[in-house]
């Protein structure tokens, strides 16, 4: 299992990236990077080289998945583990997401108590 | 026998007067001829099958004889007369049961009728019980008054065509569907009144149009190829167009319509579905809107949901540091209240991909016994607040069954909740897998206080709860069931219950069971 240090949080609400960042850090001990936006990730990614991204599906501008292709892109983060976070969680779309190349899928509303654990469950 | 006899006795149908009541004008006939060559006994007879009936008969009580004694049987083998002077010395009949008995037959002369496509059908006869000579002039008497017969026979026919085609123009008058005889191009050569009242346009106007001419210029194209079709063989017609008003408005037209190749004709019948198709289109779009609005509020309220849980799941976990009894009470209280939230949004979103046909199963052979374990595991904690015990009892070890394994869990999350809840304190619930008749049978049984007997037909319905004044009120969305219900059923299976009063509650539901080794 790779060893998480950096984890980089993108969501486009403001409510949800402080949750984040207090689960991430508080219950899981890493460093949490933040982006509001899929070009504010694209950014972030380039200059924090995390060890994951947690990736919010629905996104004004650039969502989720296109998001993902432009990550996946980018020789700095064409290896990084990246999970998505959707609302709407159907077979068909984690499906989807998993053939993109996601390591996995975490439904919203999450728990953040146990979100890290969730990640270190689903990041190879 | 004749030759045509199948064809004689199809015509002889056809007349339609085998065993009718007496006509008077068959019976002044009868009367006229034993008048005219003073015989006692005079018959217009059809010769059936096995019998020959009598339409009118003077001088004879019996309505028929049997067809192998008749002389009539005789006469209408030949188109000419048949005549027998003295039935005594012919070798044909002086041993006849008609001869010998009763009526005593010396004298026969029948003439033998024919239908409209000249089959010989019976005869108009003369029968005496003296011998007796029959002249060239009665023969030609004879025949005129049978053919006197005759023309009855087909008066009736013209009749019976004239009422059958007074009947079908009564039809074209009053259908409310619009009737229509055209040409296998759409010219039309026959339209119902209902056509004028539908649309609007006169009778001139409609002729001077065709079916094609008649639809909306979009649906012309169409219709022209709907036509065709008969050309190629086709043997019904069915489509839906628009159709022109006279007004310029436009119909929905459901049409039907059986082309006669044989004779160049299409016999159409179009229905006014406007209305239906109106409201059908609006039921739809009311469906599509419900289902929109739900999923899309569901969806926005999830997200404010996952702030407000989250703040309250990091406070509950301490993260922001211990928490004074009252507040950590008070935190606690709303956290509860977020996770049910929660589960009544997540209950009325499956609700809503059931109606709407949305919700996908991915049903594979699955080791059932596991997925009870699970369960069970899952429902400790919940279990343990109210103070109940949680058994399983697996007998079909290794047995397999095509579910979803998510829905699967769902169904048994939803009937272990409602057993725990409404189980008393230090009593047991119990998860069982058996075989029954040879499918798999999950139960969940509790010792609670049973469903009253005024919910029971209620308990699968949405938003059902059982009125709870008398009793703790249990949290929950009244939504479980009814999903569990539908969930089963979509699995191949029919989720039911027992219960009684101060014993408990038993739901249970079969799943047929699959080959053991696992499939895919």
């Amino acid at each position: 299992m790779a060893t998480i240090q950096k984890v980089l949080l993108v969501d486009d609400e403001d409510d949800i990236r402080t949750i984040g960042q207090l689960s991430l850090s508080r219950v899981g001990g890493w460093k949490t990077v933040l982006a509001a936006s899929g070009a504010e990730a694209l950014e972030k990614a380039g200059a924090e080289a995390p060890d994951v991204i947690l990736l919010d599906v629905m996104m004004p501008g650039m969502d989720g998945p296109t998001t993902f292709g432009q990550l996946r892109a980018r020789p700095a983060t064409a290896n990084t583990p990246i999970i998505f976070m959707t609302a709407k969680i159907q077979k068909q779309e984690v499906a989807r997401y998993l053939e993109l190349g996601a390591v996995g899928v975490i439904g919203k509303p999450f728990d953040p108590m146990t979100l890290p654990q969730e990640i270190r469950r689903l990041v190879p | 026998m004749p030759a045509d006899e199948h064809r004689r006795l199809q015509a002889l149908r056809a007349l339609c007067l085998l065993d009718t009541p007496p006509h008077e004008r068959f019976d002044r006939i009868v009367r006229a001829a034993a008048h005219l060559f003073r015989v006692p006994i005079a018959l217009v007879t059809l010769v059936d099958e096995d019998r020959q009936w009598f339409k009118a008969r003077l001088g004879l009580a019996a309505p028929q004889t049997p067809r192998d004694v008749s002389f009539c049987g005789h006469a209408i083998l030949s188109p000419t007369s048949l005549i027998v002077p003295d039935a005594l010395h012919d070798p044909r009949f002086h041993d006849n049961p008609l001869v010998l008995g009763a009526p005593f037959i010396r004298f026969y002369a029948g003439h033998p009728l024919q239908a409209s496509d000249g089959s010989r059908v019976g005869t108009l006869c003369l029968i005496d019980t003296q011998p007796r000579d029959f002249s060239d002039a009665d023969r030609a008497a004879l025949a005129d008054l049978a053919g006197w017969v005759e023309v009855e026979l087909h008066a009736l026919d013209e009749r019976e065509a004239r009422a059958a085609l007074a009947q079908q123009e009564r039809f074209f008058e009053v259908s409310r569907d619009m009737l229509c005889i055209a040409a296998m191009d759409g010219t039309f050569l026959r339209l119902s009144k209902a056509w004028s009242r539908t649309l609007g346009f006169s009778e001139a106007e409609l002729y001077a149009t065709s079916l094609v001419d008649l639809a909306l210029e979009e649906d012309r194209d169409a219709t022209a190829r709907h036509l065709a079709r008969a050309l190629e063989g086709a043997s019904v017609l069915q489509f839906e167009h628009r159709a022109r008003c006279q007004d310029g408005s436009w119909r929905w037209l459901q049409w039907n319509a059986a082309p006669d190749p044989d004779v160049g004709l299409l016999f159409a019948v179009a229905r006014d579905v406007t209305q239906a198709r109106l409201l059908s289109d609006e039921r739809q779009r009311v469906e599509r809107m419900k289902n929109e609005f739900i999923s899309t509020v569901s969806h926005e309220l999830r997200t404010p949901l996952t702030s407000i849980r989250g703040s309250l799941g990091l406070l509950c976990g301490g993260i922001a540091g211990p928490l004074a009894p009252p507040v950590e009470q008070m935190v606690s209280i709303a956290h509860r209240n977020s996770e049910r939230l929660l589960r009544l949004i997540n209950d009325i979103l499956d609700l809503e991909k059931m109606e709407s046909g949305g919700l996908d199963l991915h049903l594979t052979s699955t080791d059932v016994a596991p997925l009870l374990e699970q369960a069970l595991q899952a429902h400790q904690g919940y279990a343990a607040e109210y103070g109940v015990h949680l058994e399983v009892v697996v007998d079909a070890p290794h047995a397999r069954a095509r579910v979803d394994e998510d829905r699967f869990g769902q169904v048994l999350a939803n009937l272990l909740s409602n057993a725990i809840k409404f189980s008393p304190q230090g009593e047991r619930v119990l998860l069982s897998l058996t075989r029954e008749a040879g499918a798999l049978r999950v139960e969940v049984t509790d010792h609670g206080p049973g469903i009253p007997e005024a919910f029971q037909a209620r308990v699968f319905q949405k938003f059902a709860q059982a009125d709870a004044s008398d009793t703790r009120r249990r949290p929950g969305t009244g939504l479980g069931l009814s999903i569990a219900h539908g969930l089963v059923a979509r699995m191949g299976g029919t989720l039911r219950f027992t219960t009684r009063a101060g014993e408990g509650t038993r739901f249970s539901f079969d799943l047929p069971e699959c080959d053991p080794t696992p499939v895919g």
